[in-house]
């Protein structure tokens, strides 16, 4: 259900918590200020457990480097959400894929790819290679 | 001398991280393991680390990755390098294949041990990183028998193949 308001700013912005709470948007906000808008999202909680064993603070920052990188490539805005994706499907479309069915459209992709294990090329390694371990 | 650590990434790590990169394009909430997959490939250079991705997953992103997802594959493509097959990849994953691995998972465990850059100056990689529960938990299984084949299957190879290794086989966080 949308619910159409109208707020006007005197001060400030008061947005009631009922409305709050029936956007499911949880505890914790996270208010985004764009050019023309400001976006009121759920806070992005970072996992307790990080690769490399970075801080919280360290992961916010690539996190938000990672965006600023995609939008600039983007041309400065968001991707459309009809924009054509993975699999023959739309993003929007693909956001409501069960993870099953994200792993049988990757499954699929990938298969056009796959070739048998004999049919493989291999390339030559030089003797000093330097081996993992 | 086994050089900087080398990752591979499987394509469930890559999904994750397309995935991710394109709802925080789109100012979304990420889940976890999207974060993480992020994470992961975004701070290895930072971190010392090579990150690789297999012949396959290569193809697959630059026919459908550079036409739907544009902005994330240029992206992900500066960060990561193909592990090509090298000497013994085959026999290798066709003793995987006999264990009981699909064939996915041979090749990417293959790919891991005998693997090789487009310089042919490195032999395998420290880590295989994915998400797949049932390859992690074969992998566990299945390592010390593993571990003996390959040796059997080595120790008659010249160098660097007689040297070749397992990798471990983790999720992003465990990465230290």
């Amino acid at each position: 259900m949308n619910d159409a308001i109208v707020l006007e700013e005197q001060k400030g912005l008061w947005i009631e918590e009922r409305l709050l709470r029936q956007a499911q948007l949880g505890e914790r906000l996270q208010v985004m200020v764009e050019q023309g808008e400001i976006r009121i999202l759920p806070a992005r909680t970072v996992p307790s457990r990080l690769p490399y064993g970075v801080s919280v603070d360290e992961a916010q920052t690539v996190l938000r480097e990672a965006r600023e990188e995609a939008i600039a490539l983007y041309g400065g805005q968001a991707p459309p959400a009809d924009q054509p994706y993975f699999g023959g499907v739309t993003w929007r479309e693909y956001q409501v894929l069960s993870d099953e069915e994200r792993q049988a459209l990757w499954d699929k992709l990938y298969a056009e790819f796959d070739v048998e294990i004999e049919a493989t090329e291999e390339q030559d390694v030089r003797s000093d290679a330097l081996v993992a371990g | 001398m086994s050089g900087q650590m080398r990752l591979l990434l499987d394509k469930n790590i890559v999904c994750r991280y397309f995935e991710g990169v394109s709802a925080l394009a789109r100012g979304l909430t990420l889940v976890e393991e999207e974060q993480r997959a992020i994470l992961l490939v975004h701070l290895a250079r930072r971190k010392k680390r090579r990150l690789f991705i297999s012949v396959e997953v290569f193809n697959l992103l630059q026919a459908h990755g550079r036409r739907v997802s544009p902005a994330e594959t240029l992206m992900f493509f500066k960060r990561v390098e193909v592990l090509c097959p090298g000497r013994y990849f085959k026999r290798w994953a066709r003793r995987l294949r006999e264990t009981g691995f699909t064939r996915e998972d041979a090749k990417v465990l293959a790919l891991g041990t005998f693997g090789t850059d487009a310089a042919g100056a490195v032999l395998g990689v420290q880590v295989v990183v994915t998400y797949d529960r049932p390859m992690m938990r074969k992998w566990a299984l299945e390592r010390s028998e593993l571990q003996e084949r390959l040796a059997r299957m080595t120790e008659v190879l010249d160098d660097p193949f007689g040297r070749a290794h397992l990798p471990d086989v983790l999720r992003p966080e465990e990465i230290t």
